[in-house]
This record gives C-alpha cells, sequence and structure tokens, in this order.
C-alpha cells in the first residue's frame, strides 16, 4: 500500500517574527487583497492543487498517514478552512487509523472554541510555538504572545483532550540569559508535554535580526537585542539535551524529543524518505514516480505566481522546471523541481539518516564513507556505534554540518 | 625578396601603454585583417595573457604596406613587457633593426621601459619614439617628450603623436619605420645562420619556432642544425603569420617567420640558438647565448594525492610548451608526492601554476617560493638547496659540517620620483639592501642602483615599491652573484608536528619577525577545527610563536523548513565543495592559500 504524508502550508501570519525568513504574508494585507473569505479562497486552490497532483502523480490509491498544517500561523485561520479542507481529504483519501494529523498554533490565536472544532475534525496532536517562556525575550523577538497566553493556550489544548501536544522552544534567541533558559526548560518540564522541538537559532538572511546583526547601526543601541554567542548556544543546548534526557525524553533527532511512542510520525517520515505531498506556496514534495525515479519539488515563494500556476492547471512537468530554471528563469517567478541522481539519494540517505538517534546501518555507512574517517569520528567522541548502527553524540550533533560534508560522497 | 623592402621592427613598451592596441591597429591599417577575424588585441592570444593584459609568449606578423608605389614587408615582433622575461626580450630585440618606443602621454618613461630601450641602444637598433594616448585629457605630449630626451636620451623633437584606440597617427608610424629603420642586411648566398627568439609547443604541429634568418636561405626538407644545442632535425614548413599562419616555399636572409620540424620538446628549439644547415655550417653562432635559468622555486602538490599521474603529466605537457621552467620530484611528509619547479620569477610561477590549474582543470597548491641558497661546507664543497624542506635545520649550521651559507644578490635599478625617495630608501634598506649609486636624471626624478637579496624581492618588493610610491616607481633587476649570509630554517608546527610544507628560509635578523607573522596570518586563514590547532614557529628546538585556533562548537543546520530537504542537501553540498579546496594535513584541513600566504606576510 502507498503511503503519503500531506503537508499544508499557510504562509500567513499576523506579524512577522524577527528571526524568520520564511515566506509569510500579513494577514491585514490578504484581507485587503482578497476580501474577508481569502481562508476559503485559499482552501479552494489547495484543493485543486491536491487533485492536479494526485492525477499526475497518481496517488488516487495512496493511504495518508500523517498531515501537517505548517506555517506561518495555521491557527490564525478560521475552522471553515481546517473543516473544508479536512472533507475533502477524507473523502478523496483513504486515511490510515493512527494517522497523526498535526496542526501549529500559536498561544495568541488558541481559543478553547477553534480548538474543539479542529478536535472534532480529527486533529490529534498540537504543536504550539511557545520559543520561550519569558516576556522580555519574546518581546525581543517580535513575538506577539506572552507568558501567560502560553499557558492558556496548554490548558485549552487539554481541555479539548488534546493528548499529544509539543512545544516549540528557541535556543539562544537574544537576551535569553542562561538562567533565563534554565527557566524555559523548567516551564516546559512543569507542563510535560508529550513531545518538544528544540531549534538552535541561526540569524537567516532576510530576517530583520539578519539586519541588525549585520548593521548595528540601523537600530539605537539600546534597543539593540543582545545576541548570544555560538559557544553559549552550543551550551545550552547540551544542558537541555541532558536535562530532558533525566525526564525520559528520548532525543530521537537532533532538534527533536518525545515521551516514548510520542515521535512526531509527520517529521520521521522526512527522514526516512517516505513520499508527502506538499501543497500551498513554498511548500516541498518528495515523490516516487513509477520507473523508480525520486522527484523533490518546491512550490514558487510567491502567493499570487502560485495561484496564476494553480489556475492555469500549471503543475508543469519535472523537466520543463528544471529547464526553466537552468535557462537562469528567476527562482522566485517558477517552480523548483529535481530528479535526484543516485548520489543525491545516498547523501540524503547519509545525511538525513544521522539526524536521528537511529543513526545508520554501520557497515553501510563505512563502505559509503570509508573506515578512516569514521573511526576517527569514534575517537573523537562525535559518532558512536550501537548494535550496529553509527549515530551522532551530542557534540557530533552540534556539529553535524561538519561532519556530513566530509562523508558525503 | 628584396632585402631592401624588409623592415623588422618591435614596440617596447611598459604594460597598458598601448602596445597591443598600436598592433591591432597596424592589423586594421594594413588589412592585414578582415572584421571577422578580428578578435581585439590580435597579438596576445593566449587566454590568460589577455585576461592580464601583458605578453607572455612573443608573437610576431608580417604586415604588407604600399609606401610611395612599393609594396613592403613589415615585420612586427612582439616583446614580452615583465622583468621575468628580460632575456627573451633582448632576443626579440636582436632580431630586429629598430623599435618604436611608445610612451603614454599620461604616465611618461617608466623603468622596464626604459631597461628594453637600453637592451636596444646596445644592440645598435633605431628607436622611433611614439607619443601615445594624446586624446586622454591629462596627455602631456611637450612633458612627455622633454622626458624622453632626459631620461631616454633620445631626440623625441619629432616624435609621432599618436592614440592607437583612435587610430591617430598610425600611418605616420608605419611611414616612419619604413624611412627611419634600416633594411635589414644580410647575404642570402652565405650559409644559414638563424636566431630561435621564440618557441612553443602546438599539439598538431609540434614545436613552432620563430626565427629570423641572418644569413642564407632555409627550405623545407633542409637538415638544420641546431648549434648550442648539437641537434638535428629535417625542416617540414616554413612560413610566416600575416597574421594567420601561412606557408612559403623558403625564408631567406633578413625576413622573419616561423619553422616546423617535428619536434615534440620545445626545450630543443632554445630561445637565442643559431640554426644553420648541416652540411654547410655558418662559422660561428650568433653572440649571447644563454640556457634559461630558473631564479625561484616553489613545490607544486596536487591537493587530492590521488592527481599526481595527471600533475605529472600536464607539468610534463606544460614543459613542451614552456622550455624557461624547470621540474624534478619532490615528496613533502605534509603534502605528499608533488614537484619542486623552478621559475624565471614570481609572475612567472603564478602563470604557470594558474595555466596547470586553468588548462588541465587541477587543484593545485604551491609551497612559499624560495631561491637557491648555496651551502658551503668545512671540507670546501658547494651544495645546492633549493628546498626550504632539505635546508639543514639551524644547529646544524653552527656545527662542524657547515662553513657558510650563501644567497644570490640581485642589482636593481629602480626609477622612482625625488618625491618618494626616502620611502624607497627605507624599504632597500629594510630588504637588506646595499646602495650603488643614487642619481638624479631630471630634477624630479632619480634613478637607484641597489644590490639586493633575491631573496626579498622574491617576497613582496615589487608590491611595496608600487604601493609606497604610488606606482610611479618601478624597477628591473639582474642577477649579480651570491654572497654569504647568515640564513636559518624557520619551521612551522601544526598541533606540535612540523608541517615540511610551511618552512621557509629567513635571514637570522627577521627570523623572530617572519615567525610571529606567519602564525599570526595562518590563524586567520585556517578555519575553526573540530578541535583546538595550536600553531607554532620554531627556530631549531626554540618555539618562537604560538597561536590557538579555538575549536568550532557548533555548525548545524537551522530550522529550514523540514520538508525542503533539497535546500540542506544543497547547503550540505556546499560545504561539501568547500572541504575539497582544504588539504588534509594530518586531520587538520589547511586551505589552499595558506602555503603560498606565508610569502605574504
Amino acid at each position: 500500500m502507498r503511503e503519503l504524508s500531506l503537508y499544508i502550508h499557510v504562509p500567513f501570519c499576523k506579524s512577522k517574527c524577527d528571526y524568520c525568513n520564511f515566506y509569510s504574508i500579513p494577514l491585514t494585507k490578504l484581507k485587503k487583497t482578497y476580501g474577508l473569505n481569502f481562508a476559503e479562497l485559499y482552501r479552494e486552490f489547495l484543493i485543486k492543487e491536491i487533485r492536479l497532483n494526485v492525477k499526475k502523480y497518481h496517488l488516487e490509491n495512496a493511504r495518508i498517514k500523517s498531515i501537517y498544517f505548517g506555517g506561518g500561523t495555521p491557527s490564525a485561520l478560521p475552522s471553515v478552512f481546517f473543516s473544508g479542507l479536512m472533507e475533502f481529504i477524507e473523502k478523496n483519501f483513504q486515511i490510515a487509523a493512527d494517522a497523526e494529523i498535526t496542526t501549529e498554533v500559536n498561544p495568541e490565536s488558541c481559543d478553547l472554541e477553534k480548538l474543539y472544532g479542529l478536535k472534532a475534525l480529527g486533529f490529534n496532536r498540537l504543536s504550539i510555538g511557545v520559543q520561550s517562556f519569558d516576556d522580555g525575550v519574546l518581546k525581543t523577538a517580535g513575538r506577539i504572545h506572552n507568558k501567560n497566553d502560553i499557558y492558556s493556550a496548554v490548558n485549552n489544548a487539554k481541555k479539548a483532550e488534546f493528548g499529544n501536544i509539543s512545544l516549540d522552544l528557541i535556543i539562544g534567541l537574544p537576551g535569553q540569559t542562561k538562567n533565563i533558559f534554565l527557566d524555559d526548560i523548567n516551564h516546559i518540564l512543569g507542563i510535560a508535554p508529550e513531545h518538544i522541538s528544540a531549534y538552535m537559532l541561526s540569524i537567516e538572511q532576510g530576517s530583520l535580526f539578519y539586519k541588525i546583526y549585520n548593521d548595528k547601526n540601523c537600530i539605537p543601541a539600546h534597543k539593540s537585542p543582545e545576541f548570544i554567542s555560538e559557544e553559549k548556544i552550543a551550551d545550552y543546548y547540551i544542558i537541555l539535551c541532558e536535562i530532558l534526557s533525566g525526564q525520559f525524553y528520548e532525543h530521537y533527532e537532533i532538534s527533536n524529543f518525545a515521551k516514548k511512542g510520542y515521535e512526531s510520525r509527520h517529521n520521521i517520515n522526512y527522514w526516512n524518505r517516505g513520499e508527502y505531498l506538499g501543497l500551498g506556496p513554498s511548500a516541498s514534495s518528495f515523490l516516487k514516480l513509477e520507473d523508480g525515479k525520486e522527484v523533490r519539488k518546491t512550490n514558487v515563494p510567491d502567493l499570487e505566481k502560485y495561484i496564476r500556476n494553480i489556475s492555469r492547471d500549471n503543475c508543469e512537468d519535472e523537466s520543463s522546471l528544471i529547464k526553466k530554471r537552468n535557462s537562469g528563469q528567476n527562482k522566485n517567478e517558477v517552480d523548483f523541481a529535481e530528479i535526484l541522481t543516485e548520489n543525491d539519494k545516498i547523501n540524503e540517505e547519509i545525511f538525513l539518516s544521522l539526524r536521528t538517534s537511529h543513526g545508520i546501518n554501520e557497515k553501510r555507512l563505512r563502505e559509503l564513507a570509508g573506515n578512516e574517517i569514521i573511526d576517527r569520528f569514534i575517537k573523537e567522541g562525535l559518532m558512536q556505534n550501537f548494535k550496529g548502527n553509527i549515530s551522532l553524540t551530542i557534540k557530533g550533533m552540534l556539529l553535524s554540518s561538519e561532519i556530513f560534508a566530509r562523508i558525503m560522497v | 625578396m628584396d632585402i631592401k623592402k624588409i623592415r623588422n621592427f618591435s614596440i617596447i613598451a611598459h604594460i597598458d601603454h598601448g602596445k597591443s592596441t598600436l598592433a591591432d591597429r597596424f592589423l586594421d591599417f594594413t588589412g592585414a585583417i578582415t572584421e571577422r577575424e578580428k578578435v581585439s588585441q590580435f597579438l596576445d592570444n593566449m587566454e590568460l595573457e589577455r585576461e592580464r593584459g601583458i605578453t607572455i609568449k612573443a608573437q610576431t606578423v608580417r604586415l604588407t604596406y604600399n609606401y610611395g608605389g612599393v609594396d613592403y614587408t613589415l615585420n612586427l615582433i612582439d616583446t614580452p613587457g615583465h622583468v621575468d622575461f628580460s632575456y627573451e626580450v633582448s632576443k626579440s630585440l636582436a632580431a630586429c633593426e629598430g623599435a618604436l618606443l611608445v610612451v603614454d602621454a599620461t604616465q611618461g618613461v617608466e623603468a622596464q621601459t626604459l631597461a628594453n630601450v637600453y637592451i636596444a641602444s646596445d644592440m645598435n637598433l633605431t628607436v622611433v619614439p611614439v607619443i601615445n594616448k594624446i586624446d586622454l585629457p591629462s596627455a602631456d605630449p611637450e612633458k612627455t617628450k622633454k622626458e624622453i630626451e632626459e631620461v631616454v636620451g633620445l631626440e623625441a623633437g619629432d616624435a609621432i603623436l599618436a592614440s592607437a584606440k583612435e587610430g591617430i597617427g598610425i600611418k605616420e608610424i608605419l611611414e616612419a619605420v619604413i624611412d627611419k629603420i634600416p633594411h635589414p642586411s644580410g647575404d642570402v648566398n652565405a650559409p644559414l645562420k638563424a636566431l630561435i627568439f621564440d618557441s612553443w609547443f602546438d599539439s598538431y604541429q609540434g614545436v613552432i619556432a620563430l626565427i629570423r634568418v641572418f644569413d642564407g636561405t632555409v627550405v623545407p626538407g633542409d637538415t638544420i642544425l641546431l648549434m648550442h644545442s648539437g641537434i638535428s632535425y629535417e625542416v617540414q614548413k616554413v612560413g610566416v603569420y600575416s597574421p594567420f599562419m601561412k606557408e612559403l616555399n623558403a625564408l631567406s636572409a633578413g625576413e622573419v617567420g616561423f619553422i616546423i620540424a617535428n619536434i615534440k620538446d620545445s626545450g630543443r628549439f632554445k630561445i637565442g640558438d643559431t640554426i644553420t644547415l648541416k652540411n654547410n655550417p655558418t662559422k660561428e653562432p650568433l653572440p649571447d647565448f644563454k640556457e634559461p635559468k630558473p631564479m625561484v622555486f616553489a613545490g607544486i602538490y596536487p591537493i587530492d594525492s590521488d592527481d599526481y599521474p595527471e600533475l605529472k603529466d600536464s607539468i610534463e605537457k606544460l614543459k613542451l610548451n614552456d622550455s624557461s621552467f624547470s621540474f624534478e620530484p619532490e615528496n613533502s611528509l605534509a603534502l605528499g608526492f608533488g614537484f619542486r619547479c623552478g621559475f624565471l620569477g614570481l609572475l612567472h610561477m603564478e602563470i604557470i601554476v594558474e595555466r596547470l590549474e586553468r588548462e588541465y582543470g587541477l587543484s593545485l597548491i604551491s609551497t612559499s617560493p624560495t631561491v637557491l641558497y648555496n651551502i658551503i661546507t668545512r671540507k670546501g664543497e658547494v651544495k645546492t638547496a633549493l628546498n626550504p624542506m632539505k635546508f639543514p635545520p639551524s644547529e646544524d649550521i653552527s656545527m662542524q659540517e657547515v662553513e657558510h651559507i650563501e644567497e644570490p644578490f640581485i642589482k636593481a635599478n629602480i626609477y622612482v620620483p625625488s618625491e618618494y625617495l626616502g620611502k624607497i630608501i627605507n624599504l632597500c634598506v629594510e630588504k637588506r639592501g646595499r646602495q650603488v649609486e643614487l642619481k638624479y636624471i631630471t630634477k624630479t626624478r632619480v634613478q637607484l642602483v641597489y644590490e639586493l637579496p633575491l631573496s626579498e624581492i622574491v617576497l613582496d618588493f615589487y608590491d611595496q615599491l608600487k604601493s609606497l610610491s604610488k606606482g610611479y616607481a618601478s624597477f628591473d633587476y639582474e642577477f649579480s652573484g651570491y654572497r654569504p649570509a647568515d640564513m636559518i630554517k624557520l619551521e612551522i608546527l601544526v598541533n606540535k608536528d612540523p608541517i615540511d610544507a610551511l618552512s621557509v628560509i629567513v635571514h637570522r635578523d627577521k627570523a623572530y619577525a617572519r615567525g610571529r607573522n606567519i602564525v599570526e596570518k595562518l590563524r586567520t586563514l585556517i578555519p575553526r577545527q573540530m578541535f583546538e590547532v595550536v600553531l607554532q614557529a620554531q627556530i631549531g628546538s626554540k618555539i618562537i610563536a604560538r597561536e590557538e585556533i579555538k575549536a568550532l562548537r557548533k555548525n548545524v543546520l537551522a530550522k529550514c523548513y523540514g520538508g525542503d530537504i533539497t535546500r540542506k542537501r544543497k547547503l550540505l553540498e556546499k560545504q561539501k565543495e568547500g572541504k575539497k579546496k582544504m588539504k588534509n594535513i594530518g586531520s587538520v584541513e589547511i586551505p589552499q592559500e595558506a602555503f603560498l600566504s606565508i610569502l605574504k606576510v
């Protein structure tokens, strides 16, 4: 049975966070351009996109094993958006009985009514964008919620009987001193969610932080955020890993921790190179063709162009997209697609499986990368072997890009 | 061909003073090249030459110009324009009866130009002054004329005013070549006597040599004798470039052209050698033949040791093309198998390395260049050390075996506007120079003659000279002999291991400063590794400098949206490509440029 995960992207936000470089559109602008029923409009384009892809990739009989609404801020949309989409998916696909159905929610847009609605639609997992519990740190990061919002969101989630809650944490937000960070951990332990995602902050090009970081004069000195050094962020990460493992969270992927049985199936599917269909602007898909070829594609990160592509039935085939890309057409103009080479596949296998605690078969890795370097990494405490598999140590996880760059083929 | 209708000339000009553009104009004006065939700056035909705007290999072109109803054959012989190549210049000039001295009306006379004019005068060439770039607003032809008279000592009252770019003065120049430069003399009936003034390897034709016939005639089928090499070949083709290759039945006294004799190694056609006929040889070869002599030496290694066979193959091929560099296999603990190569100078070295990388697609490491030291033993033996790795450790120097070390010196001719004189003298002193002469050529222009260690010139002398004088000082040099010097070996240690490829030979007085500078520089060039790296400089067993590179703690892909694996893979591939440009020394990854950078500190 062909299994498939669905990712639905909601690139809309009330306001953009200072560390964020994702494609997103302010809600106010959206309402102005598309009217008050923009969410229903958007929903219909997503449905059309599913139809086009089902036809093109012969997904009629695929069984859905996970659905994930990410953003952006999905919780900023009204329930009519979710109900319409879920209805369509249920009608057109077989959904596995144990399917994981997640949506991301932000603490400030997480009222009880909405959560009851989501629960009734079949959602069984919430991922709450907490980031920090410190109001000062949240404000500096441009977040519009505070600590109280987080607690009321968590309480609402529990009231609505969500039994699988994930909290998102950012390590190393400006102003996050060691004490604040330890407090953040304590709050999390108090809530005791089933799942925790913890990402180390990186200053991404296109974010406000990037601008400030590279041009100290662009805001007054006293307003300038106090950035945390890479060294400190590494220290914080190690502290978090140690504390969580003491609380029976399994560190099952570089940035993810879960109580046993609550590992995110949707994310595991990414690392196991399972198929998924990503919908909406800037969403990515991974699909296997009948001739054994594997395709990765990413939609154009622009709502208007996305709409134009979909309304033209413009799900172009890979070769024409690749040609367009190679002919130097602006990457923001067209969707991106690639057919993976054998080397690409091997490299993905290496760096995706080594992100997980399960790791990769030792014999296979040694064949791919050579004994010398694997022995060296083990000796330097960056890798460990366990039951015939190789995985990264915490030190190795912190240096994972360095390691991957040296063992990729 | 009537020898009286031939003119052989070259252009003497400083880099950028417009030689190549002028040559282009000659081609246009004489109709030698059609629009369709036109490639800008035809004479510099190697990709690298065009990029750098300098001529490395000489070219020659035959032009036909009708003047007063008579067709004249004008042979323009191009000359290299860099201080590293003065022997080649002298041989190109020896093929001529005259030269155009082209001076930029905005810049005035430069040292390299002057050096070449002196060579031309020594050879009794007729020098015709041309003042170029008169179209520029800052041009000052009168001042330039005066400078030519004062600095060069050449009557410049009737110097031709030209702008090669705008096509001004081209006719006047061509006619002056005919009027002023004497036709060649020579005896067609005497035994063959021809000068090789350039040669290169062509993958289809074998080695092509450019020759000037002084006496006699050479035709295909002749068996020629190369007088200095003592080797004979059968001539296959002779001809001229006009500017495209054109075969002829013969080349006779007074003519310039090419000769092909099925030779695979350009080292056979040595620049300056004399060609004669085997069964009817000329009595005396042409004077002043010199074997090409490398002055600086550096190790060249593949970054990936698996590329060694390819490097070997490529170096051998390149040697066919450029016989003036030398190579021998060398083995470094740090870098593995490679070659110790000898070059005429630093520019020559850069060109060779760049050609190896570009034309043969290799990734290479070149070590810091060094000069050839003589090690005089107590027994009076002279050993040469062209490799810091083989240089005796400093403790040994005071020991029984070594009596003393000698280093090569050069005599530098420096021309500098008087306002920068102090700074330049200071530079020469700093570089361990000894003043030989200081002469005011004009009120504002000084000629300095200094004896300087070649090793200091190899460093950054030229760059510093230019920067201290805002570009106005210029110089050329010639080898002047070996002198005793207190040279010692400075070793660089990476995580306590001495890295042979990073060791340098320095003067004792400068060792401490060099050692400190080198490790500081390396600290900035070597990226943070996954462990701490300690860099040390050492003389004998004494550590004189130390720097640390802290371990890298974190390099994790950020939260890019989970599904976008393509982006993650591409980011990692980019990092992987970066690693490829590094050389693994033990487990430390050292970037390519670090090896050469120690030259520049």
